[in-house]
Formats: structure tokens, C-alpha cells, sequence
């Protein structure tokens, strides 16, 4: 622990998702956190995320996490924003930085245009599509500084003294997360981008008419708005020096070759990648699926294009050796990022980190986000090509680690205002119209509005607002409600989703349950989306009758919460169970971890090192040793869990040391670290000749003298990729390739025999070192393996070449084979059916339906503990190197932290939670089965479901699963919804 | 007075109302006999409140939330797929005319695909007519 | 497996329970008015001798009854439940869904004919007792055979059982012809044959799959105030008494037709002669193709509101152009 416990404030450069996701993380455990944005408002520099958009998801989740933390104080954010310098020690950073806050306050701006009505000058240009709100930006250029714009301005929103300014801020840690350096029309010369007018790249199509995204629309030709039938896909990065791919850029150009053809069955899609890199469980089988639905995949060694007369393109590809020409009428570029050199630069000026050889920020060996200097971490794509949910876990890591510098937390939650008691109370309605500052006066008769409100049954009070979303228009209308005499209020204005907690504050400030609450969206279902004037005021009727009806049922109700057990229990003693238990141990959690051998250590400590040459033995033997000597952690080898009982923050574990000794523990979150196996080989007469070995056997063979070969034949994927094991093990590639090297400098003539070569990022620096090396690759098909024939002397292995179709024969003293890993399946099988959490048809865990749910969304929801605060880490998620493993570790920690310290937990909506009429429930468990946050569980003695307050987000998904209507949620009881329904027809 | 039908177009609070606020931002317009509901979730909407609806003569109901794969609340989307599709079929069964409801997933900044889905279903039960139940 | 041999059912019955292989038996008995047959629990054999096990008691679906003993947990010692094989489908499907502790019962299922003056039983294509403890055969055979994993004192005897798989594709052959026939009359006029209705709920009470207290369409959330009552009314060009009929049936079906297992106890006890288990069965056989689901089978099935497929159903999601 450094000096300086008082300084609780992180500042974190850049908007990329670590950076974001550590805003996030920090926030919950009680840190303050300055985000330095480049840009001049919120996405104007892309991060990965939104400048690849891999998914055809929203995204707009991205940015969930500034809005909420501003809002509650713990977040600062400056804009046009840079770090001119850093001085001071770990914990005790004095940073000088330069800001320039933007004209328009967007959090009080209302968006309503008379700014650019007036401006003379045609200087407020409206940035559109961020978020779901319009930005108003002032083009200094243009702009004269009249006046009249911060004159106009109804809210305040808009002032012109904004200037650059520097200020000194002292913060304890520093996080550098800055975007993604794209590439661009220099960059992808050589595919013609921007100079061939039918090549695009993916990110144009995606989002090239936001309003709508991926429809056919996206596809059409730009020469002459044809829709294409002939489309190319290229990955760029593998035949462009300058850009680096993540481990997802191959899946990225998989995934639009399926939704095209699903848009566009018809279409003719082609992929030129050089090798298919989809690692891990769940990706493969996309690939798969693809090649089912007639997507042609063409793992070719390079590619060039021609733009003929028609604008078509001819596409020049390079097959083991032969030119083929094709020609496409479309071509979409899934394209990877360059090095982040230039801000490498600037902050190895700055704060004396330093950069790797690729230009990337250099981290430190077995860590994911630690830089030379202590105090300061580095995340995202600034660190090497990252993709999600890698990108999102990182910030996870950055939090946990980095409490290291921190003192103790200073920010909490604002505590509510003490509702009034309206049991008693006659139904009285208050209708609350916001005017949005007068901007909605001419395009709805507000007054007639009001006038007809009145006359709604229930309805005792209605009145016009000015505004609902300033400081003061809040205090105003709250103080409006509380004279009012009001218990239900109907607040209509603008959009609840980007304000509602404006709003919900309004109606507690004013003292009442915001149950007893209505938000109509004026503006968006009304005002803006209508024409004429007559039938607006119907509609705006109609919706407060609606409302008044739901109100007229509200039960209000303070909320509920649970307590939260702070003990963690970890299953598996491999790299990622010790890095869990370690990290756990050092916040003072203590820890229980079991393992089922009698060593601790795993898999990895049977390899000796990784393709780096780094000394993984070492590092696992520092593990143990911290492990062992931690009081916090206790632990129980040689043993197994019996029964798992309870629910997140509530577990009661029973498990037997040595099949006879039975503990006990309680705990609040669990780990499963349950690690993987080398799968068992029982092709090509494996342990019938003695010169056949896994890569494993032969490491050992050669550590001990015993490996004598001359010429070696490796063939990889041995068992993997086919529909036994549908999924590639991530560790094969770069262990063949490191044990190739080696034998190399003995002078023992390698060959690898392979159908992907899965090395993305850096590492495909040790593939083009074999290659100089003289290590032969020849690439097979996936459905024709190699075959091997004994001769006198060793082998005769004989392979179809990918591409030339040429038989070849190799002739080797000795075979070896990638065979890869295989989940623990007995034992995540047991403990699947003990704790719910799903598994995968192939024995690995599930925690989300898909790879980046987990990654982009519910930012300022309880997620950390959907999976019922169990958490998957290492090798029982999904095959990774040790270093993925120790990042999924680590990661959980974070996620674990913010609720591990606290004793109760409350509802993540507050008041908004499902409950269980007992009178109703039958226990028939249908609800248990439907909620995905494990929130609820039936009580058998009671033969009542029963809630778990803080692990539910009030779907509603129990209310329709529940036949007997005991389930229901308070701001949607049937009464309600029914009656709203029925005004609604009128 | 010409029939105007009586539509009512729910949504879940985050994608498909997202949908909805897009369009204002890019100012869309759509009829006004359109009346929203939301639900949290799509997932959380029970089909008997629009056998209800659809019963009580609606002429229409209009039902929009996240992509599959993109539900906020993961997989209520799921559910409510095959939840509508039981009533869907049950309807057809019946010799209704399922087709007086829709689903369409609105992503959030999807305004256009809103608007069109609101424009093309008042079309499309302006043509069925009324609902005579 | 192990089959058995066996000339009276009754004395078989028995034996079961001198060899304590259950202590207990549930099966129809004359009730106390002698005019119809109840489920009764019995401890005494000689009781068995006024049963009749393979009767139908009317209105009443056995599995329904047994969730009722098992509420509160389970049977305290092995008992056997003599069952048809639609109350055996409802029995497991109730398992399915927590209403019944299987823990100590032991199924006792015939194969079935049907029964006189039941249509349902007419349309009837799944009667073989597929997944009882023990199974009692007799279709195509003379005499019972007995099928089971239990070990019963008894010589085994497999003679001539190659009839029964004769026996029974030539009555599924019938059944489906009836069942086909049936359907498309019923199909014909769905909407009419609820007309009748007098929302007595009666169908819902002796459902074996409606298990719910308080059944959502009974309940106070379809209650409206006089106001609404008016509006509804000028809505719908007039408001039809009782109301909420089609309501109630359609939403039920859609609550549980993908569980419901065509015992027929529910058009049993219409007063209204609605053929309510035929209406059932027209609904929910495209919904148990749509989910390929089938109910009261394998408890591995999961039931098809509480499982999903990522890629499934897109012909229910409006395409978008």
C-alpha cells in the first residue's frame, strides 16, 4: 500500500469499453473517477466497439454508465479534454490537464431548436444519432458570438464563454483507455477503399442508415443502388501489414456473411480470409453454420482488387502458390486497427510508460493491465487488438487491482425522502403537462389539454410546467406536487428512458412512492410523431386516461432487500482458481478454495513455457507459494463439493476432504474453476508406437533427454472442430509453433500440417519466424485429415493440399498431435445441476445466451450476479491461454467486489421488484424456470416462490410464466394493464 | 366520420421504446390512432392481456422489442416469441384473424423501422376493417 | 424388463401388496351412493376385491387427486396408483410442474380401449402405458401381462406378446381415422360450440393441468367498474352475458393446451355438453407440433413456455422489407 489512504478519485483517459467499464466498476465500489473524453461530445472518438460494430446490437448501452454516474456524483467528465502532465508517485498523482466544456450542457439541453433558429449565422450544427438524443454543437468558424442563441436558450443549456482551460487535478490512479486507431482510405489502399465505389467496409453497412441498421437497404450497390448478388468479403488484416485483427475479426466477417444471407438468400457470399480464427465455444459454431448456409470461404494467401467498367470488382486471389481471378459486384471490408503509436508516444513522454514493439502499450508478463509504472493502467485496444467481451473485462480488472492506491470509498447512493402515507387517501390524481420550456406550445393546444385533463375521473389537479429536466424546474415541480395536495401524479414530458431519473426524483422529492407515479411520453408518442393538431389532443387524452387508470391501482411499497453473506468459495486450484482466491484474499475477503487433486497448480503447470518464452512454472509457483501463505485463504485439496444450496450472497457449501472429512461453509459468491483436460487421443495408433506424441508428451520427452527425431510431421486440430468437440482449444496453435521453434534450432526438419492457423494479434510474429526458419505449413480441408502409415523407420503421412488438391507425402521420424482440451464435464455437470448455472452441449459454462450480452449491456444493473453469483472463470468458460484465464479471474473479482463488502443488498430498481402473492402461489415453479437472473426459487416446505429481492430487474417475465397470477410486479398488475388497455381503446 | 382503427402498439422499454424515441429525435411521424403501451419486457407482456385486447375489439395490436440476441433483459424475447406464437396459433385455430397481431423487433435506434411497422399495420388492418368479434 | 403373466388383475393387485411392494393402493372403488366410481386410498386389501381398477371415474382425473395427498410432501410409504395411461400423462406432467412428489408412488397403468359414450376416448392415439412402473397389457392378448423393472415373486413368462404391437396398430389405425374425422367437424365450427357456454368454470375445476387457486380468469383483475362496463359495451356494439366466455377458454388454452393431456374429464362435467376436451385437443395439437412437445412423456421435456431455441419461430416475426 502506497501513501496518501484520503485519495479516492481515479482518472481515466479515453473512452474506450475498459475505460468505461472501470468508470462503472469504481463507481459501484465507491470510488470517484474523472473521464477525459478527446472528443467534443460523447462518441465523437470511436472506441472498438462502435467503430467495428461486430454485432448488429444497439451499442447505445456503451455510454450507460457516464449518464448514471454523472448523475450521481461520482463521475466528472470533461470534453475536447488531454493530459498535458503527470507528476507526482503512485496513489498521489498531480495531473495537469487541459478542457474545453462544450457549449451546450446536453444534460439540461431539451433539444428544442430555437438555438439554431436564431443563430444568423447558421453556426449550431445538430449532431444526430448519439445515444437517441441530437447534440447541438457551435462551429466556431461560423459563430460571431452574438448573443442570441444563449439568449434564446429556455433552459440555460447554452453558454458562449466556454474557453480552453487548463486545471491540476490530484487523483490516486490513472487508467489509459483511448480508442481504437482506425484504418482508412490510406490505410486500405490496396482493397481500393473509397476509390472503388462498391467497396465498403462493414462498419459503413451496419450503421450507414442508422435509423433502420443491417436491411437490404445496407447492401445496395453505391454506382447505381443495384442490390448485389455477387458479394465478397475480405479480412483485411490478414493481407494488410499495417492492421492487427482480435480474436474476433474473423467472426465478425462470418457473422455478416450469415445475416446477409439471411437478408438476401439468393446472394452468392464469398469470405477471403487466410485463416479462420473463431476460438472458444460458442464461435465455431456460427462458423459452422455459415459454410451450411452456402457461404463460401476461401482461406486464400492474398488478395488484390481491380474496379472494372461496370464498377464490379475483379478479386486477383493467391491459393498455395496459383492465381485465380473472380469477379464480385460488392465487396465488404471487415477490417482490423492500427497501433496506437503516436499516444504511446505521448504518455511514454508523459509518465515514462512504455510501448511494445508493435507500437501497442507495453503490460506487464501475467498481468492484463499493469504498465511499468505502478499506479497507472492501460486497457482496451490501447494495449493490443481487443475485442468483447475481453475489452469489458479488463475494466473490471483495472477496479480490483487498482484499490491498491485508493483510500476508502466516498460516494453512495442518495438516500430517498420520506414518502407520505396515502393509504387513507381518496384516489387524487395530479396531471403535470411539461410545456418543455414553451417548445411544445405551438404544436399542441396545451391549454385545451389541460382543460380536457381536468375532466378525466380521479383526476383533481392539473397544471403546466415550464420544464421538468433542469436543477430548478426539478425543485420547482416537486415543490408544485407536494402543494398540490396530489397522491398519484401524472408527469407528461419528454422521454423517461433518458431522464427517468430526473423524473422519478421530481415525484420523491415531492414526497410520494414514484409507484404512485406516471411518466407519459408527450414528446415522443405525441408531439413530435403526429401531425395534425386535433387528434394529438386525442391521443394526449387518451394516454392520460390510460395512465390515470394504472394510477388508480398503484400500491406503493418501500422496497425490499437481503442480505449478503461476504465470504467467497473457490472450486479448483488451477491459475485462474489461485489468481481468484489471491486477489479475493488481498481485499480481505476471506476465502475457501478446494481442489480436487493433491497438488495445487492445474494444467498449466504441466507446460514449462508459453510461446513468449515467459516462465509460466515460475509464476504458478509464486501462486502457490502466496496461496499458502495467506491467512486469508484456507485451503482443502484432495477434495469435493457434496451439495450447493442457496442463492447469490446466501450459499451454504458442503464438501469432503479426502472422501471422509465433511465441511461446511457459507459463502457469497462462488467461483467455478474447474479448468479443462488434455482430451484423450485415440487416433492415428496413438499409444501403440512410441514415436507418436501429443505436443505435451513430446515437451517432456525433450526436457528429459528422451526426443531423438529428425523430422517431425505436427498435424493439428486432431479430434477438434467436428461435431464430438465443436469448438477449437486456443492453446494447440501457439504450443505447436513454440515446440517447431525449437526443434528448429536442433536442426530437426518440422513440418505442420493444419486448417487454421489461430495466431491472431501478435502472435503472428512466430508464424512468420517459422516460416524464415523453414518450418513447412500445408494447410488440409477441413472434412480430409492427414493420413499416417507406419514404415520401417517412421512414418509416411500423406495430406491433400488445401488449394492445389496436390497429394503430398511426408516422410518423419516422429508425429505429433495438437489434440487440445476438454472440459471437466463430470464435475461441471455436478456442479451445473447444484447451482443452476447452464452448460453448453460441449461441458463448458454457460453464462450468457450469447458471446457479448455479458459485454455491452445492463451497465447499472445487479449482472454481475445473473449467474446467481457463481462465477465460471478459466478453463470451465471456455478454452484460453493462461493469460485470458487469469483475466477472466480477475474480472470476476471486480464483479464480485461491489457486492461482497456489503451486507445487505436492496433491490437494483428499489421499489420496482417482483413480488409473490403467497395466497395465489402454488409453487409450481414455472417462474424459477423463466427468470434469468436466478432470482427466484421455490420454497419447499412452504411450497411458495419466493424472491430474491436484489437479484431481480423486474422483467415481468415470472408475471407471465406464473398461471395463477401470484407473481405479479407493482407498476404492471393485471388490474392495471388490463384497465389501461381498455382506455387506451377508448 | 371515416373508421379509423383502434391499434395499440406495445412495446418494451428499452429497444422498442427506444424505437419510439428515435423516431421523434428524427422527427417521424406516424398515425395517431397508434396508442402505446409499454411493458418492461416483452418477455413480461402476457398474451391474455392481447387476447384480451384483441376480444374487447381492438382491430389491431402491434407488438415490438429487442432483437432476439439483444433483449435487455437477455431472454425475454425468446420466451415472448414462442409465447405469441402459442396465441397466434390459437387464434387461427379459432378462425380469427391472427394476423390482427404482429411482431416486430425495433431495435433501439431503429425510429425508421417503427414508424414503417406503425404505417404499414394501419394499412395492413385498415384493409382487414373492423374487427367483428 | 421382466413380464409376468397374470389371469385376475385383482389377485395381482394383491400381491403387490402381500409382497410389500406397496402398502397402499389407489384405485377406483363403488362409492358410498353406489352409483359411480371414486379413487379411493386403501391400506386393506380385501377392499380390492369391490374395486374395479380399470374403470373410469367420471369427471375425475386421478392425477389431480394425487397432487392434492402429495401437497405437503410425500407419501410416508410405497403406494400404487392404479391408472389410466391419459392420467398417467397428467400425472407426470404435474410432476413437471411440482404439484406432485413422485417420491414412493408407484404407477400402475393398463393399456386402453377407451371407454363407452367418451368421444375423447374415441380420438384417443395414445393409450399404451408408456413410462408406468408397472404396466398391465391386455390389448390383443389373453390375459394380462405384466411389464416391469420390479422384481416380483412371480415366474416370469414373455409368451406371446408378439400380438399386442398387431393388436394396438390396428386400433391406433381406427382411433386416428375417428380422431381425423372428429377434428376437421369440430374444426369446422370452433367458435360456435363455445356459444353454449355458461362460464360454470366447471372444465377448468376438474382440470388436472389447472391446478392454479385461483384460476387469472376468475380472478379480480378481470373486474371492472361501471364505467368500464359502459365503455366496453359501446365498444363492442353491445356487451354479451355471461361475459368473458371466449376469453376464459381461449386464455386458458393458451395457459395450458401445450400440458393438457385429452383425458376428457372436462367435457365430462359441461353442463353445457360443450365438447371442450375435443376442442383442446384441435388447438393444442398444432401447438404441441409447433414446440414439438409432448406432454406427460419424458421428464426431460422441458415444457415449452420455460424453454426456447435461439433460432426458432420466425415465421411469427413480421419480416421487415
Amino acid at each position: 500500500m502506497t501513501a496518501n489512504q484520503g485519495k479516492s478519485t481515479v482518472l481515466v483517459y479515453g473512452t474506450n469499453m475498459s475505460g468505461y467499464r472501470t468508470i462503472y466498476a469504481l463507481g459501484k465500489l465507491g470510488y470517484k473517477t474523472i473521464l477525459l473524453n478527446r472528443g467534443k461530445y460523447v462518441d465523437e472518438v470511436k472506441n472498438q466497439v462502435l467503430s467495428q460494430l461486430p454485432l448488429d446490437l444497439c451499442w447505445a448501452c456503451a455510454f450507460g454508465p457516464q449518464r448514471m454516474f454523472v448523475g450521481l456524483g461520482a463521475l466528472n467528465v470533461f470534453y475536447s479534454a488531454d493530459i498535458l502532465e503527470i507528476k507526482g508517485t503512485p496513489g498521489n498523482y498531480k495531473v495537469k490537464i487541459k478542457k474545453k466544456d462544450p457549449y451546450v450542457n446536453n444534460f439540461i439541453c431539451t433539444e428544442c431548436n430555437k438555438c439554431v433558429e436564431v443563430c444568423p449565422e447558421g453556426a449550431i450544427e445538430v449532431m444526430p444519432k448519439v445515444f437517441w438524443e441530437n447534440i447541438y454543437l457551435i462551429n466556431e468558424e461560423k459563430c460571431t458570438k452574438c448573443g442570441k442563441c444563449e439568449e434564446i436558450c429556455p433552459t440555460g443549456a447554452l453558454k458562449l464563454d466556454k474557453k480552453e482551460e487548463e486545471l491540476e487535478v490530484e487523483v490516486a490512479g490513472i487508467v489509459l483507455s483511448p480508442e481504437y486507431v482506425d484504418v482508412d482510405k490510406g490505410d486500405l489502399e490496396k482493397f481500393g477503399y473509397k476509390v472503388f465505389k462498391n467497396v465498403l467496409k462493414n462498419s459503413d453497412i451496419v450503421r450507414g442508415n442508422i435509423p433502420t441498421s443491417f436491411v437490404l437497404n445496407s447492401l445496395k450497390r453505391r454506382s447505381d443502388g443495384k442490390l448485389p448478388q455477387k458479394i465478397a468479403i475480405i479480412v483485411t488484416p490478414q493481407y494488410n501489414n499495417i492492421e492487427y485483427e482480435d480474436f474476433n475479426t474473423t467472426n465478425i466477417a462470418v457473422y455478416r456473411a450469415v445475416r446477409i444471407k439471411e437478408l438476401h438468400p439468393s446472394a452468392d457470399v464469398t469470405i477471403f480470409m487466410r485463416n479462420y480464427r473463431g476460438f472458444g465455444k460458442g464461435a465455431y459454431k456460427i462458423y459452422e453454420r455459415a459454410k451450411e448456409i452456402g457461404v463460401k470461404i476461401i482461406k486464400a494467401d492474398d488478395v488484390y482488387l481491380n474496379e472494372l467498367e461496370n464498377n464490379d470488382l475483379e478479386i486477383t486471389y493467391k491459393l498455395a502458390g496459383k492465381q485465380n481471378k473472380e469477379n464480385y459486384e460488392f465487396v465488404i471490408l471487415v477490417t482490423g486497427q492500427k497501433a496506437p503509436i503516436e499516444e504511446v508516444k505521448k504518455f511514454e513522454k508523459l509518465c515514462k510508460i512504455k510501448g511494445d514493439n508493435h507500437g501497442f502499450c507495453y503490460i506487464e508478463p501475467f498481468t492484463n493491465n499493469k504498465t511499468n509504472i505502478p499506479g497507472i493502467y492501460a486497457g482496451g485496444e490501447f494495449t493490443g487488438p481487443r475485442g468483447n467481451p475481453e475489452t469489458v473485462w479488463e475494466g473490471y480488472d483495472i477496479a480490483q487491482d487498482i484499490l491498491d492506491f485508493l483510500g476508502k470509498p466516498v460516494v453512495s447512493p442518495p438516500q430517498p425522502p420520506p414518502f407520505r402515507d396515502v393509504s387513507k387517501e381518496e384516489v387524487k390524481i395530479g396531471v403535470f403537462l411539461c410545456s418543455c420550456f414553451g417548445k411544445f406550445n405551438d404544436k399542441i393546444d396545451i391549454e385545451r389539454l389541460k382543460d380536457e385533463a381536468s375532466k378525466i375521473p380521479y383526476v383533481t389537479h392539473v397544471e403546466i410546467l415550464n420544464g421538468a429536466c433542469t436543477p430548478q424546474t426539478i425543485q420547482e415541480n416537486a415543490k408544485k406536487i407536494r402543494e398540490s395536495g396530489v397522491n398519484r401524479v401524472i408527469l407528461a414530458v419528454c422521454t423517461p428512458l433518458q431522464k427517468l431519473m430526473k423524473f422519478r426524483k421530481t415525484v420523491m422529492m415531492g414526497g410520494l412512492n414514484p409507484l404512485l407515479a406516471e411518466f407519459l411520453r408527450l414528446r415522443e408518442d405525441v408531439v413530435n410523431v403526429h401531425e395534425d393538431k386535433e387528434k394529438k389532443l386525442e391521443k394526449a387524452l387518451s394516454l392520460i386516461r390510460a395512465a390515470a387508470l394504472k394510477l388508480k391501482y398503484a400500491l406503493p411499497f418501500p422496497g425490499a432487500s437481503d442480505k449478503f453473506h461476504g465470504k467467497a468459495f473457490v472450486i479448483g486450484g488451477g491459475v485462474a482458481g489461485m489468481e481468484a482466491a489471491i486477489r479475493l484474499a488481498k481485499r480481505g475477503v476471506q476465502v475457501t478454495l478446494i481442489e480436487k487433486s493433491d497438488s495445487l497448480g492445474g494444467i498449466a503447470y504441466r507446460l514449462d513455457s508459453d510461446i513468449e518464452g515467459r516462465d509460466l512454472k515460475k509464476f504458478i509457483e509464486s501462486q502457490i507459494k502466496e496461496i499458502k501463505r495467506n491467512e486469508n485463504i484456507k485451503v482443502y485439496l484432495n477434495s469435493e463439493v457434496d451439495s450447493i444450496k442457496g442463492y447469490a450472497g446466501n450459499f451454504k457449501i458442503i464438501f469432503s476432504e479426502n472422501k471422509k472429512i465433511t465441511h461446511i461453509e457459507d459463502a457469497g459468491v462462488i467461483f467455478i474453476a474447474t479448468g479443462a483436460k488434455i482430451r484423450e487421443v485415440s487416433s492415428y495408433f496413438y499409444g501403440k508406437n512410441p514415436n507418436i506424441y501429443t505436443q505435451l508428451d513430446m515437451e517432456k520427452a525433450i526436457n528429459e533427454g528422451k526426443f531423438s527425431a529428425k523430422s517431425v510431421v505436427m498435424i493439428q486440430c486432431v479430434g477438434s472442430r467436428n461435431k464430438a468437440y465443436p469448438y477449437c482449444s486456443r492453446i494447440c496453435c501457439s504450443q505447436a509453433l513454440k515446440n517447431a521453434l525449437r526443434l528448429r534450432e536442433k536442426g530437426v526438419e518440422v513440418t505442420i500440417l493444419y486448417r487454421d492457423l489461430k495466431l491472431y494479434g501478435f502472435k503472428e510474429d512466430y508464424y512468420k519466424e517459422a516460416v524464415n526458419k523453414g518450418v513447412n505449413f500445408i494447410r488440409f480441408y477441413d472434412d480430409n485429415y492427414p493420413k499416417a502409415g507406419q514404415t520401417e523407420n517412421g512414418f509416411k503421412i500423406t495430406v491433400k493440399e488445401y488449394g492445389t488438391d496436390e497429394e503430398k507425402a511426408i516422410n518423419c521420424d516422429a508425429l505429433v498431435l495438437s489434440v487440445g482440451i476438454r472440459p471437466d464435464i463430470e464435475t461441471n455437470k455436478k456442479l451445473s445441476q447444484m447451482t443452476g448455472i447452464k452448460l453448453f452441449e460441449n461441458g463448458f459454462f454457460a453464462i450468457s445466451p450469447g458471446p457479448f450480452e455479458e459485454a455491452a449491456k445492463k451497465l447499472m444493473k445487479p449482472f454481475e450476479l445473473q449467474t446467481n453469483g457463481v462465477f465460471p472463470i478459466g478453463m470451465a468458460l471456455s478454452p484460453r491461454t493462461v493469460d485470458e484465464s487469469l483475466l477472466t479471474a480477475r474480472q470476476a473479482v471486480g464483479q464480485s467486489l461491489i457486492f461482497l463488502k456489503k451486507q445487505r443488498l436492496p433491490a437494483p430498481n428499489g421499489v420496482f421488484v417482483s413480488e409473490v402473492d403467497e395466497s395465489k402461489c402454488v409453487g409450481c415453479g414455472y417462474c424459477v424456470e423463466v427468470c434469468p437472473y436466478n432470482a427466484r426459487s421455490i420454497d419447499e416446505v412452504k411450497k411458495k416462490a419466493v424472491v430474491h429481492p436484489f437479484l431481480c430487474d423486474s422483467c415481468g417475465a415470472c408475471v407471465v410464466a406464473c398461471p395463477s397470477g401470484a407473481a405479479f410486479i407493482r407498476d404492471l398488475q393485471d388490474k392495471q394493464v388490463i384497465a389501461s388497455i381498455d382506455a387506451l381503446l377508448g | 366520420m371515416t373508421w379509423e382503427p383502434k391499434i395499440v402498439y406495445i412495446m418494451c422499454s428499452w429497444c422498442g421504446s427506444g424505437g419510439a424515441e428515435s423516431a421523434s429525435a428524427y422527427g417521424l411521424k406516424y398515425p395517431e390512432n397508434i396508442k402505446p403501451f409499454r411493458v418492461w419486457c416483452t418477455g413480461g407482456l402476457d398474451p391474455a392481456y392481447i387476447l384480451r385486447a384483441f376480444l374487447e375489439g381492438a382491430d389491431g395490436i402491434l407488438i415490438s422489442g429487442c432483437h432476439p440476441g439483444d433483449c435487455h433483459y437477455d431472454t425475454g424475447n425468446y420466451f415472448a416469441r414462442r409465447r405469441l406464437a402459442a396465441l397466434k396459433t390459437i387464434l387461427k385455430t379459432f378462425g380469427f384473424d391472427e394476423d390482427r397481431v404482429w411482431l416486430r423487433w425495433v431495435g433501439h435506434s431503429e425510429g425508421k423501422r417503427l414508424v414503417d411497422t406503425a404505417i404499414e399495420f394501419n394499412e395492413h388492418i385498415k384493409k382487414l376493417g373492423p374487427n367483428k368479434i | 424388463m421382466k413380464y409376468y403373466k397374470v389371469e385376475n388383475v385383482k389377485d395381482f393387485l394383491k400381491n403387490l401388496m402381500d409382497e410389500k411392494i406397496v402398502e397402499a393402493l389407489i384405485l377406483p372403488l363403488k362409492s358410498y351412493t353406489e352409483e359411480a366410481y371414486n379413487p379411493f386410498l386403501i391400506k386393506d386389501k380385501s377392499l380390492i376385491d369391490k374395486s374395479e381398477p380399470f374403470t373410469f371415474c367420471k369427471g375425475i382425473n386421478t392425477a389431480r387427486e394425487v397432487s392434492k395427498l402429495t401437497f405437503k410432501g410425500a407419501l410416508p410409504f410405497k403406494t400404487g396408483i392404479v391408472l389410466k395411461p391419459c392420467e398417467l400423462r397428467a400425472f407426470r406432467e404435474l410432476i413437471k410442474l411440482n404439484q406432485i412428489n413422485p417420491e414412493n408412488l408407484v404407477t400402475i397403468c393398463c393399456d386402453c380401449n377407451g371407454f363407452e359414450d367418451r368421444e375423447i376416448c374415441e380420438m384417443c392415439v395414445d393409450f399404451v402405458p408408456d413410462y408406468a412402473d408397472v404396466k398391465i397389457l391386455s390389448l390383443g392378448l389373453e390375459g394380462y401381462y405384466i411389464e416391469t423393472d420390479l422384481e416380483l415373486q412371480l415366474e416370469e413368462n414373455s409368451g406371446n406378446l408378439e400380438n399386442i404391437e398387431k393388436e394396438i396398430l390396428k386400433i391406433l389405425d381406427e382411433k386416428r381415422k375417428n380422431r381425423d374425422k372428429k377434428l376437421s367437424e369440430i374444426k369446422s365450427n370452433l367458435k360456435d360450440l363455445l356459444k353454449n357456454c355458461i362460464s360454470c368454470h366447471n372444465c377448468m375445476r376438474v382440470c388436472p393441468i389447472c391446478f392454479c387457486q385461483e384460476c387469472f380468469f376468475d380472478s379480480p383483475a378481470l373486474k371492472n367498474d361501471s364505467v368500464t362496463y359502459l365503455m366496453r359495451a359501446s365498444r363492442k356494439n353491445g356487451l354479451d352475458f355471461p361475459e368473458n366466455k371466449l376469453l376464459f377458454h381461449l386464455g386458458r388454452m393458451n395457459h395450458m393446451s401445450v400440458s393438457c393431456v385429452n383425458c376428457g374429464v372436462c367435457e365430462e362435467v359441461c353442463p353445457a355438453q360443450i365438447p371442450v376436451s375435443q376442442i383442446f385437443v384441435a388447438a393444442g395439437d398444432e401447438l404441441k407440433k409447433l414446440f414439438n412437445y409432448q406432454p406427460g412423456k419424458s421428464l426431460e421435456d422441458k415444457i415449452p413456455f420455460t424453454c426456447y431455441q435461439h433460432d426458432e419461430l420466425h415465421d411469427f416475426e413480421k419480416e421487415y422489407k
